[in-house]
């Protein structure tokens, strides 16, 4: 395991897909924190959790994943933090790119994939790339 | 001084009736008529004779004597004396009196005017009193003759055109009231109703041809009214039938009389004359016919027939007008249920992607999670023996296939309703296809395939990328499928303005009358048992490459393997349509 481990914050309705999520992050080093609904990523950034990088779901009850990224955009500590859109609509990276994302996985999510992508925003953001387990 | 008449005057010959009881004075008046070249159709001696002889032979002139002997007294009804006689011959015939008279009681001078004579010759008088007499009497009469003629001519010319104004602005208000209509029988009721009140008509049908060349009364005044709805009989025996049979208009001066119609429409009208107009509509086809009758004979004249055949006109123009607007009602109306029905389409269409949108989504959720696991659990070195990871990869293979049957479902649904829409951007196709030949590395291995890269060129053009990633992924696993075991070559190449994508496989290969419809939706060459799938991949593939302008064929024979060869433009431009132009009629 890597000395200094990255955060991912996953948010997402599903019960199963969040704990997934957590659960392979989770075995493959990185620290993952989730939400079920983009009020409660807001309030646990407000809290202060800083993540490296935020998994986020489009369709979502209380607030979804546009509406977070508008709270997020007007929040300066919190607006630099990078996300990626997960979602199973055909139209994702029109999405993505409208909301300003920095990436996007389809779901369902290809294991490389998400490997890849939590790796490269993890250096990115100067978190030493997690050794393979 | 002896002045005659003019030779070439009707004068010259007037013939004159004398009328003298004296048969001396008779004679030498006939005499001095005769030198100044006048006839003398008679000499009467008695007032009666005088009335019988002037009514018999019409003279120009009547020179009578007032005084008359005879039996004037005695029987009721004889004239007493000349006066007399002067007024019941003026009452009957327009002939000039001269009196002759000796000289005469105030009271018989009175009488004498009262028969308005146009003259008098005093007695005893010479042959100059009676020349200058008779001619000025002779030309008075003839000048007031004139004078009448003109005045009569002109009364009726006033009151010819008197009635045509009448008639014109009748027809301009029908007009008017034409156009303030939206149904024909209000107008027709009109018009019958004019053409009755104007031409003093007794009897006027509007009639209509109705298939079968029946005639219908559509309106109908006069002794018609009532008859509205009834039908005629449309044999030439009858006027609206003889007037339809000639198509042209029709005046019957004494329909009794006239062989060409039957007693039948005598006893239906009880007419004596009659006019038939054919209403014609601007097409030229005859709507129908106006008929019109008058109970005496002669009702009938030209100048009424145009009048009835302006009438026929109008609601001729009018109904084609009405014709008109029903049809362009009706064309609207077949627009607007168009509409109704496309929009309700759409609205169908709308739902069910939305339906097999959001089913695609919660198919997929589950599914995101159990290939995380799996995934998951077959990355993990070391941690199972080689049969558990086996096991596991199997599972993943199927989580897989599954998400990919979702994503073609929603594709075909999306092919299907013609809403496959582009999103345009650079691409060198070699990247392409080569990251797809990659990214299928392990579904070739699985089925034994080595597969071999040809890259002539970089072939660069704006394209959607995942679109034709579907479509060589389709491709190449068409091909796996069909010619597991063999080597697959993928070869990209721009020939022209187009790139080429060529897949070949040397598998079973297909029979020529299969190679059509394999690109159908749920179609295959082989029995389904044998080979897995939904049969749809060729199908999304083809539109998929329609959509960009582009085609896809196959070069095949049984036994001799498949070459599925894919050509789109380079440049098609973000302004291309972005839907196939002819995804609904493949369907």
């Amino acid at each position: 395991m890597e000395l200094t481990r990255c955060d991912v914050m996953i948010v997402d309705d599903d019960d199963e897909i969040r704990e997934s999520l957590v659960e392979v992050l989770e075995e493959r080093g990185y620290h993952a924190t989730s939400a079920a609904n983009g009020a409660q990523a807001l309030a646990r950034l407000r809290q202060g959790a800083r993540p490296a990088l935020i998994l986020l779901d489009l369709m979502m009850p209380v607030m979804d994943g546009a509406s977070f990224r508008a709270a997020q955009a007007s929040a300066p500590e919190i607006a630099d933090i990078p996300v990626v859109v997960i979602s199973a609509y055909q139209d994702l990276e029109d999405n993505a790119r409208r909301l300003g994302a920095t990436g996007s996985l389809r779901k369902p999510i290809s294991f490389r994939e998400l490997l890849d992508t939590v790796r490269r925003l993890c250096r990115g953001d100067g978190a030493p790339a997690p050794a393979p387990a | 001084m002896t002045a005659t008449p003019p030779a070439d005057t009707p004068l010259a010959h007037a013939r004159i009736l004398v009328v003298e009881d004296e048969a001396i004075i008779a004679a030498d008046i006939e005499q001095t008529l005769r030198g100044l070249g006048y006839a003398v159709v008679g000499s009467c001696r008695s007032a009666d004779e005088a009335v019988d002889r002037a009514l018999a032979v019409r003279p120009d002139l009547v020179l009578m004597d007032i005084r008359l002997h005879g039996p004037g007294d005695a029987a009721a009804g004889s004239c007493r004396d000349g006066i007399d006689a002067a007024r019941r011959i003026r009452e009957r015939l327009d002939v000039p009196i001269v009196f002759l008279t000796a000289l005469a009681d105030e009271e018989t001078l009175q009488r004498a005017q009262s028969s308005e004579p146009y003259g008098y010759v005093l007695k005893p008088f010479d042959d100059r009193d009676l020349q200058v007499a008779t001619t000025m009497a002779l030309c008075k009469h003839r000048a007031f003759a004139l004078l009448d003629d003109r005045v009569r001519a002109r009364t009726d010319e006033l009151m010819r055109s008197e009635a045509r104004s009448r008639q014109l602005a009748a027809v301009a208000e029908l007009g008017l009231y034409a156009l303030g209509r939206s149904h024909a029988e209000p107008l027709i009721a009109r018009a019958v109703a004019t053409i009755a009140d104007l031409l003093a008509a007794d009897r006027v049908e509007m009639l209509e041809r109705v298939p079968g060349g029946r005639l219908v009364v559509r309106g109908a005044a006069g002794a018609a009214d009532g008859a509205t709805g009834q039908e005629v009989d449309a044999g030439p025996g009858s006027v609206p039938g003889h007037t339809v049979a000639l198509g042209e208009l029709v005046i019957v001066d004494d329909l009794a009389g006239d062989d060409r119609f039957t007693p039948a429409e005598l006893a239906r009208t009880r007419a004596g004359s009659a006019v038939g107009v054919p209403v014609l509509a601007p097409t030229g086809i005859a709507w129908g016919v106006v008929a019109v009758y008058w109970r005496d004979r002669h009702g009938a004249r030209a100048g009424q027939a145009s009048f009835v055949q302006a009438v026929a006109n109008v609601v001729a123009t009018a109904l084609a007008r009405l014709d008109g607007e029903a049809q362009r009602l009706a064309a609207e109306r077949q627009a607007e249920e168009a509409r109704v029905r496309a929009a309700h389409a759409d609205d169908q269409i709308r739902l069910r992607d939305e339906f097999l949108s959001i089913a695609s989504h919660e198919l997929k959720t589950p599914l995101t999670s159990l290939l995380l696991q799996l995934q998951a659990l077959v990355d993990r070195p070391g941690s199972h023996d080689d049969r558990t990871r086996a096991r596991l990869a199997r599972a993943t293979r199927s989580g897989e296939r599954l998400a990919g049957l979702v994503d073609t479902l929603l594709d075909v649904s999306r092919l299907t309703s013609g809403a496959v829409e582009l999103r345009l951007e650079d691409l060198a196709l070699d990247d392409l296809v080569g990251g797809v030949v990659e990214r299928l590395r392990g579904d070739a291995d699985r089925a034994g395939c080595v597969v071999h890269l040809e890259i002539d060129g970089a072939a660069r053009g704006r394209w959607d990328r995942l679109r034709l990633e579907q479509v060589v992924t389709n491709l190449l696993v068409n091909a796996f499928k069909y010619g597991a075991g063999q080597p697959v070559t993928v070869a990209v190449a721009t020939v022209g303005d187009r790139a080429e994508i060529r897949v070949t496989d040397l598998g079973i290969g297909i029979p020529a009358d299969d190679v059509r419809r394999i690109f159908d939706r749920f179609e295959r060459a082989v029995s389904s048992q044998h080979y897995g799938g939904l049969g749809l991949g060729l199908y999304v593939a083809r539109h998929l490459v329609e959509a960009h302008g582009g085609m896809i064929v196959v070069d095949s024979a049984p036994s001799a393997g498949a070459t599925f060869i894919v050509r789109i433009p380079l440049d098609l431009g973000a302004e291309e349509p972005s839907r196939p132009p002819n995804a609904q009629e493949l369907h």
